[in-house]
């Protein structure tokens, strides 16, 4: 598919409008899945497990986010927010946001260490559940992918078209840029 | 009186569920709400003291979830800003700023070292 095609449909590729630290530059998240067929298949059946009331499952995905992303090649990719420990190098566990728990040892890998040697990206977010609609919804939260100008409802909209192309079916939940 | 699951969500700025921002944008009607929002954001920006990449990118992520909530027309940005500059930390308030969109002298208030101190601001 030719890059215009994609532009169109995600918007275009671009560095992050934040910060990258340096923990993210140099680690990827050791559990960053591509969006294809076999892994938006596993994925849709931990989501619609979740979504059926499976609160074992659900209660992850309530503490800790599930990111995505698209990169300039048009693909999806998908992984859980880690907590590296910055000192050993090594996995620590799923991310800790919340000020009070965290340990000063940890840093967290956000969307641009999803993205492998160019941290640009086309569109990203989190991907949630809504506990009233019991439905899963795709976001574009996220700092330095989701809020730059341009980046409007219809690439989310089609982020959510490719997801459900592979399985995943979520609703689009659209922050505008301020 | 404000609806449970709107209290419940002020515990979770770090991390809303879609759920959390619905029940937010409901309960801003209540100015008492208002006034338990302002301090909940306050508390969780001044708790970050050594920022990593995710904390800043969530400082972005909350000021549109907020905005989607009206937040920012009930509290000026610039004012609020002015009001906390110098009690967060010095990424922080870029990253705060520059979401909202303000000129580059809101930029350059904050502090470097863990914040000390009592907020100053008034919820509006």
């Amino acid at each position: 598919m030719p890059d215009v095609s994609l532009d169109d449909l995600y918007g275009p590729s671009r560095p992050p409008a934040g910060e990258v630290k340096l923990l993210e530059s140099r680690v990827r998240p050791a559990y960053l899945r591509r969006l294809d067929g076999e892994s938006g298949a596993q994925l849709w059946s931990v989501l619609q497990a979740v979504a059926q009331g499976l609160e074992t499952a659900r209660v992850v995905f309530d503490l800790y986010p599930l990111l995505w992303v698209i990169d300039a090649n048009g693909d999806a990719w998908f992984a859980m927010e880690e907590c590296w420990d910055v000192q050993t190098g090594r996995l620590a566990g799923l991310s800790q946001r919340d000020p009070g728990l965290r340990d000063p040892r940890w840093e967290k890998t956000g969307h641009p260490a999803m993205l492998m040697d160019d941290p640009s990206a086309r569109i990203g977010g989190e991907i949630a559940f809504h506990g009233r609609h019991r439905a899963w919804m795709i976001t574009n939260a996220s700092g330095r992918y989701g809020y730059r100008p341009g980046t409007a409802l219809r690439h989310l909209e089609a982020a959510a078209a490719l997801f459900a192309l592979h399985g995943p079916r979520l609703r689009p939940k659209f922050a505008a840029m301020l | 009186m404000i609806a449970p699951e709107a209290s419940e969500a002020l515990h979770r700025l770090h991390y809303l569920r879609p759920e959390d921002e619905d029940s937010i944008a409901e309960a801003m009607v209540s100015r008492k709400f208002r006034r338990a929002l302002t301090d909940a954001v306050v508390n969780y920006l001044v708790s970050i003291a050594s920022p990593d990449g995710v904390d800043l990118d969530r400082v972005s992520v909350l000021v549109h979830q907020l905005n989607a909530a009206q937040f920012w027309n009930y509290y000026p940005p610039a004012e609020f800003v002015t009001a906390i500059g110098s009690q967060i930390h010095s990424e922080m308030l870029f990253a705060l700023s520059s979401a909202l969109k303000l000129p580059a002298q809101y930029r350059v208030l904050g502090i470097t070292s863990d914040p000390s101190g009592q907020p100053q601001y008034s919820a509006a």
